[in-house]
């Protein structure tokens, strides 16, 4: 091939790709559920075009296995869409076996080597079987037998075999021209799977090859080197005489018009069709419009492909790493525009009088205005509408209902609402994971179900809306729901629960996030390992998010789970401890309070205090994480008071620095995971602060005596 | 001389590779559209020597496409990017008034032979 393509080309591809693998997964679902139903053309259509489109694509990357399979997804869809045949189960898990397919191919282009290493050929062969089936399913055997009404050359009667008799009748039924070429091509090769010549290429590019006579005969498919081909073959065509010699560089007189569905010869009528009784595979009335439009997941499967093409003009398509790349230097763009703000404020106060200082000020609040603007826009363009992460979840519910032998739909709202893309991309496994749980344990078995008064179908709901700077994330099953006297139980044998305490049902809900909880009779292949929900609990932790669950015996469960929009920037409190800045997130800040060593009791061991009639446990943050001595001026304790509403923590500083926006930065890999660090950032002047990882510090305090605190509760 | 083309296909990754099959031979690309209706708007403002046109694109295929632009500029010359498959629909293009074809996967020499050939017809 003589083009060469770049990093970027297969990127674009991949990207292409996955889009309308997606955009096939989700057509498939919506085909599977109607399949007893008309053909809803439009759906039909739509996956015709992406299984084209990465046809094309690949075939110009020469990822051949790639080209095979979406050749004959598109020949398999395209037959579907002339109405020759109609949907059926056997034939939709064959599409989803071979999408599952198209899926690994293209995870194995993105290696590094941009290989393909999946054997593609059963794949194919079943789509072609299928393909065959379904098309022969109406054809009488009779019809193959009778004469055709014209003579061919004799190289090429001697290659027509029952098949291509066949075809050739078809053709004469559906008005086709029918054409005898005869071939003399030298320096013909193989070019995947087909004989390439430029002759046979614009030949082939406007009739179909029924038949080809050929001596010598063609070498095996695939030989190397190139070969002749002298001959004729029988082809046809809906272009009239004119117009083949116009698109098709052969001589008139070697393009011979053997059958004119204009003026067929008399003698040989064609055959009537055959009549409907006969067809093992019906085919099924063709729905003009599409009419399930209506339904939520055919209106979401249309959109992908439509939206990422439409708008050609009016966007484009940008690496995430060159988004965050821009968040980067906006992030320190924000941190040299505080120090500047800070130095201005220095000299303001040092020359009170100046005017230039003054003019300086001005302009640097100016241009911290924009700074605001510039982070604004920016983070808006790392916003993502969350569908991506819900737009495989239709799929995943179906294999797991199917699986589990369950009946399930999902029900999803409020997918275009936007949220960063790093936490939509860490969204996608705890939502999995409730999923699993939700078919799992959630709805029963359809025969329960039904002796429940329930539908046998159970209903699984997703949602997404804003609320403030927080995206709120709802699961909802209308499942068996959870036993509160069961779950207690159970987490009363774990250790979890304390034994003579007593709880509110909500309260014993939250022990489902404790570590090594599971309720689960029996361990199934798809939930059940009793690591699930901590996991869930703590990725959406790591994301500075809350989870909580609410369920009614025999009614349902639901999660509700609220995140913030970024996680780039938050703001901060800072305070000093043992020569060290440290910075706070200001949503885990309750208050601060000043305390005198005399009001720091202890109990069992530990030191606390009393503020407002509740104890407050306190730690002491300098023996933590203090290096240098303390740099407390006076006898009074600041302390600030950080947790949620069930949970709260005392952390004893040196002195109270104030309120800042910061950008948070990983620690790197020199540091790796410190247990109540978050994090790193960079001050206004240069110094860097350590954000404090709140939630784990609780957990850290309130470990040694586990068992006399109340309900575990996500911060 | 430089030729003025404009590019029309749904799928970026092939409106790149023929815009840099182009431009490598000195030709401009003065506009791309992603489907039929894009195409038919931008003909009008930009008045192309030739279009490149793909078939199965979304909000209005490539067919429909070549009979707006030729109804409205009889001159107009449009080369159709076909792949395996899609035997009538060129036919039906052509009818249509499309002066020529190329095949999918494009080989580079027919590719800028079939626009050399377009502009003399």
């Amino acid at each position: 091939m003589s083009l060469e393509f770049s990093d970027e080309d297969y990127k674009l591809f991949l990207e292409e790709g996955r889009s309308h693998l997606q955009t096939l997964e989700q057509s498939l679902l919506v085909l599977e559920d109607s399949v007893d139903q008309p053909l809803d053309l439009a759906l039909i259509n739509e996956m015709f075009r992406a299984a084209h489109s990465v046809k094309g694509a690949a075939g110009m990357l020469g990822l051949k296995t790639i080209q095979a399979v979406t050749h004959q997804l598109e020949n398999l869809l395209g037959r579907l869409r002339e109405g020759k045949f109609g949907a059926d189960l056997e034939l939709v898990e064959t599409l989803f076996e071979a999408v599952d397919v198209l899926g690994t191919l293209l995870v194995e282009v993105s290696g590094p080597d941009r290989q393909t290493r999946t054997d593609t050929s059963q794949t194919v062969a079943r789509l072609k079987d299928i393909l065959e089936a379904r098309e022969n399913a109406g054809i009488s055997t009779n019809d193959a037998q009778t004469l055709l009404p014209f003579t061919l050359n004799g190289a090429l009667e001697a290659a027509m075999d029952a098949k291509a008799t066949e075809v050739t009748r078809r053709a004469m039924r559906e008005k086709r021209y029918l054409y005898e070429a005869k071939l003399d091509l030298e320096n013909c090769r193989w070019v995947e799977g087909n004989p390439d010549h430029e002759v046979l290429e614009r030949l082939l590019a406007i009739t179909e090859l029924i038949a080809l006579g050929s001596d010598p005969a063609l070498p095996a498919p695939d030989s190397p080197g190139t070969f002749p081909i002298k001959g004729y073959a029988l082809v046809q065509s809906s272009a009239e005489p004119m117009i083949v010699q116009m698109l098709v560089p052969l001589p008139p007189d070697d393009m011979r018009l053997v059958y004119d569905p204009n003026s067929p010869p008399a003698e040989a009528a064609p055959a009537p069709a055959p009549v409907q009784a006969q067809v093992a595979v019906p085919a099924v009335p063709v729905a003009v419009q599409d009419e399930q439009a209506s339904k939520p997941v055919a209106k979401q499967a249309a959109k992908p492909a439509g939206g990422a093409s439409s708008h050609a003009g009016q966007s484009i398509r940008v690496d995430v790493e060159r988004l965050d790349d821009l968040m980067n230097v906006v992030g320190e763009i924000v941190i040299g525009n505080t120090r500047l703000a800070q130095l201005g404020n220095t000299l303001e106060n040092r020359y009170d009088r100046d005017n230039t200082v003054h003019q300086l000020n001005e302009a640097l609040g100016q241009l911290g205005r924009l700074v605001g603007d510039l982070q604004t826009t920016v983070l808006r363009t790392r916003m993502v509408p969350v569908e991506r992460v819900f737009t495989r979840f239709p799929r995943l519910i179906r294999d797991l209902a199917r699986t589990l032998g369950k009946e399930a739909r999902l029900e999803m709202s409020g997918q275009e609402t936007e949220i960063d893309k790093t936490v939509s991309e860490e969204l996608e496994d705890p939502l999995v994971h409730l999923m699993r749980n939700a078919i799992d344990h959630g709805v029963e078995r359809p025969e329960i179900r039904e002796a429940a008064g329930k539908p046998r179908m159970g209903t699984i709901k997703l949602s997404a809306h804003h609320e403030g700077n927080h995206i709120v994330i709802c699961l909802e099953d209308d499942g068996g729901g959870i036993d509160p006297q069961k779950l207690l139980k159970k987490a009363r044998d774990l250790g979890l629960a304390n034994p003579e305490a007593s709880y509110s049902d909500l309260e014993v809900l939250q022990f489902i996030f404790a570590p090594g909880f599971s309720t689960a009779e029996k361990v199934t292949d798809v939930s059940g390992r009793g690591v699930g929900m901590d996991v869930v609990n703590q990725n959406i932790r790591k994301l500075k998010g809350s989870i909580q669950v609410v369920s009614t015996k025999g009614e349902g469960t639901k999660f509700i789970i609220k995140l913030p929009l970024t996680l780039a920037i938050t703001k901060a409190l800072l305070v000093r401890s043992g020569g060290e800045t440290f910075a706070i997130p200001l949503e885990s800040v309750r208050e601060s309070i000043r305390l005198t060593p005399a009001d720091i009791k202890t109990i069992n061991g530990r030191p606390v205090t009393q503020v407002r009639d509740q104890v407050l446990p306190l730690f002491e943050l300098q023996a933590a994480f203090g290096w240098g001595d303390s740099e407390r001026e006076n006898r009074n304790l600041p302390v600030v008071v950080v947790g949620g509403e069930k949970k709260q923590l005392g952390l004893i500083v040196d002195r109270l620095e104030g309120e800042q926006d910061i950008v948070v930065k990983n620690m790197g890999n020199y540091l790796g995971e410190i247990s109540g660090v978050a994090g790193a950032t960079i001050l206004g002047d240069g110094r860097v602060a350590l954000i404090l990882d709140v939630a784990t510090l609780i957990d850290e305090s309130e470990g040694k005596n586990r068992h006399e605190s109340g309900a575990y509760h996500a911060v | 001389m430089s030729i003025r083309i404009l590019i029309v296909d749904d799928a970026p990754f092939m409106r790149r590779t023929l815009a840099k099959l182009f431009e490598e031979k000195g030709w401009e690309v003065v506009g791309e559209a992603g489907n039929g209706k894009e195409a038919v708007d931008q003909f009008g403002a930009l008045q192309p020597d030739i279009v490149t046109m793909d078939i199965t694109m979304p909000e209005m295929d490539g067919i429909t496409a070549v009979k707006e632009i030729v109804a409205a500029h009889p001159a107009a010359r449009i080369i159709m990017c076909s792949a395996v498959g899609q035997q009538d629909m060129i036919v039906d293009a052509v009818k249509a008034g499309a002066k020529d074809f190329i095949v999918k996967p494009f080989q580079k020499d027919r590719v800028l032979a079939a626009v050399e050939g377009a502009l003399k017809k």
